[in-house]
């Protein structure tokens, strides 16, 4: 279970401050898939980011399975917490082949050895997994990752981020980078992957299928805070219209032509 | 044997071009600590040396005090927070002061000190093989050093933070550690191609450094144009990279270059690599695919996808 309670973030800019989280509590069930949305700025990235530990918020309190981890930078976090970024070159090392990945993915959060990495054992089941994505790496585990496509790429920092099940998987708009038939290829990755392990899970995105689609709650989030937060029944019957409708309702400022919040 | 004394060179300096390879090349760094941590390791090597301690010694106390220079820099960009290129021109100047601290003169002979080769001549081995035999173990030992340890996990979680540190980072890498250690891993390997040099030219001076980094990047470029690919395949090539710099070095010299036009002509070798390597002269049909087979293979499956990219590129 995850619980954020009082997380404020402010970022000081050159003109004044701006409120990144404010007063942002949060209850995630354990096994939950959560979906997030939101208009640029919002503070999506930045929840995700506290969460990590790449952001460290001035005040509130993070919980996950009983666990304070607020205080802990990133590094120390990541035995619990993966995450999967939007762009693929930020997730992915492009000089390290994907044997390696696999080897270092197996060892998050840990004592990083001087045993050899890449053993026999590591190649085998990286084969066993890279078949599961369908995309034929499996045939070369030896492949330097900048020899992949940007959908390739982020197909694996899926896999891996899935790797020794984490507590608490976070994914910022992880398709958003890829093109149309590639991002639906991942998305349903995602899906498959993540609910058959029932992974607590938080997913920004900015398309509003997927927001309803996948998962079992969906979060608006405007100006650091979570202005609508839908589950159940009321989520399954709502429509996309419905939402986007709703999503201008609920911000103070609304700008109905807001087409950077939502594509459907 | 003119072959010899390029190979000595290159070897003896390919320790230096190893250490210029992990800060550039694994940690893409750009760290120029190195010129004033070659002079450091020929400093201590030479004061120790006039102090009476074994020549061996010298080299691990060298290697040492590399060590130390790479973590004061790696200290300051990692904790301080300064840029990486600053930090390295703040210990390079800083080095100058406590190279000369170390020497107590900017020049030290060491004509008649018992030198590593000296002591090999001692036991009888003919003066024109003394330096390969020293170097060329010494050399490749650390080499294959270097290709066990970057092949370990913190080997590879050193060239993960080098090449994508926000994947490093959520990998649970503590990325200001790793860069620390391996500028000093870096700086270390500089020190003691330091000493070697210092022994085996028979003097140190404060100002054996300077532009040393060009001469490093020049080998390590040459390298990746003769060999590159996987670890092995990349310490191999630099090492060669060394042995074909110093090669065209005491070509130039030999043609009558003047010497000192040498920093020049490097300078002017670096770049043309540089551009060369952006540039790529080979047609367009024979560089390496970047899109993948398999992509095709994907599209197969999801009817459009070509299609789709095909308009993209049109
Ligand atoms: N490093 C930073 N420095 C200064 N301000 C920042 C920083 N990161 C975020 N902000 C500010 O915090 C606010 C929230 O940003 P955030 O990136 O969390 O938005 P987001 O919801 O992820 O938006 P998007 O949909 O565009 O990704 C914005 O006003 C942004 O300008
Ligand atoms: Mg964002």
């Amino acid at each position: 279970m995850l619980e954020l309670k009082g997380l404020r973030k402010t970022f000081s800019l050159y003109s004044g401050y701006t409120t990144a989280l404010s007063d942002f509590n949060l209850t995630v069930p354990a096994g939950q898939f959560v979906t997030i949305v939101g208009s640029n700025g919002a503070g999506k990235s930045t929840l995700l980011n506290a969460v990590a530990g790449s952001v460290q918020c001035e005040e509130g309190s993070i919980c996950l399975d009983g666990r304070y981890i607020q205080d802990r930078p990133e590094h120390r976090r990541a035995l619990f917490v993966s995450r999967v970024f939007q762009d693929p070159a930020a997730g992915t090392a492009s000089d390290l082949t994907i044997a390696e990945h696999m080897a270092l993915a197996k060892k998050r959060g840990q004592w990083m050895g001087l045993r050899r990495a890449v053993t026999r054992a590591v190649v085998h089941d990286c084969r066993e997994q890279l078949a599961i994505l369908g995309l034929g790496l499996e045939e070369r585990p030896h492949s330097k990752v900048k020899e992949l496509s940007g959908g390739q790429r982020q197909a694996l920092a899926l896999l891996l981020a899935l790797i020794n099940k984490p507590r608490l998987l976070l994914l910022d708009e992880h398709t958003a980078a890829l093109d149309p038939s590639t991002a639906k290829l991942v998305m349903n990755l995602t899906r498959s992957l993540v609910e058959k392990q029932q992974i607590t899970t938080l997913m920004v995105t900015h398309n509003i299928n997927h927001a309803l689609d996948i998962g079992q709650r969906t979060l608006m989030m405007d100006s650091g805070q979570i202005v609508m937060d839908l589950a159940g029944g009321e989520r399954d019957a709502l429509t996309v219209e419905e939402l986007i409708k709703k999503f201008a309702e609920k911000r103070r400022d609304a700008v109905l032509s807001d087409r950077s919040l939502l594509t459907s | 044997m003119v072959w010899i004394p390029p190979l000595e060179q290159g070897l003896a300096y390919g320790l230096m071009a190893l250490g210029v390879y992990i800060a550039f090349r694994i940690l893409h760094t750009p760290d120029l600590t190195v010129d004033g941590s070659f002079p450091l390791g020929a400093a201590v090597a030479a004061s120790m040396l006039m102090g009476g301690s074994p020549p061996l010694l010298t080299i691990a106390v060298a290697f040492l005090a590399g060590v130390l220079a790479g973590m004061v820099t790696g200290t300051l960009s990692a904790r301080l927070g300064i840029a990486p290129l600053l930090s390295g021109i703040i210990v390079m100047t800083a080095l100058y002061s406590v190279n000369l601290r170390i020497m107590g003169r900017p020049n030290i002979p060491l004509l008649g000190q018992t030198t590593l080769f000296r002591q090999l001549e001692g036991l009888g081995v003919e003066r024109m093989w003394t330096a390969l035999i020293v170097f060329l173990p010494v050399t490749l030992g650390v080499g294959l050093f270097l290709y066990w340890l970057l092949n370990t996990h913190w080997g590879t979680a050193l060239r993960a933070s080098g090449s994508s540190a926000p994947m490093a980072n959520a990998l649970g890498i503590d990325i200001g550690v790793q860069h620390t250690l391996g500028i000093a891993l870096s700086n270390g390997l500089t020190a003691m191609s330091g000493a070697l040099v210092a022994q085996h030219n028979g003097f140190a001076d404060v100002n054996l450094g300077v532009g040393i980094v060009i001469t490093g990047l020049a080998s390590v470029i040459l390298g990746e144009a003769l060999l590159n690919g996987g670890i092995a395949k990349q310490i191999t090539g630099v090492l060669l990279g060394s042995i074909a710099y110093r090669s065209m070095v005491f070509v130039g010299l030999r043609l009558g270059f003047p010497a000192s036009d040498l920093r020049l002509a490097t300078a002017a070798l670096v770049v043309a690599a540089l551009v060369l390597s952006k540039y790529s002269l080979r047609p367009k049909s024979l560089r390496r695919p970047t899109v993948e087979p398999t992509r095709a293979a994907a599209a197969q499956e999801r009817p459009g996808a070509e299609e789709r990219e095909v308009k993209h590129h049109a």
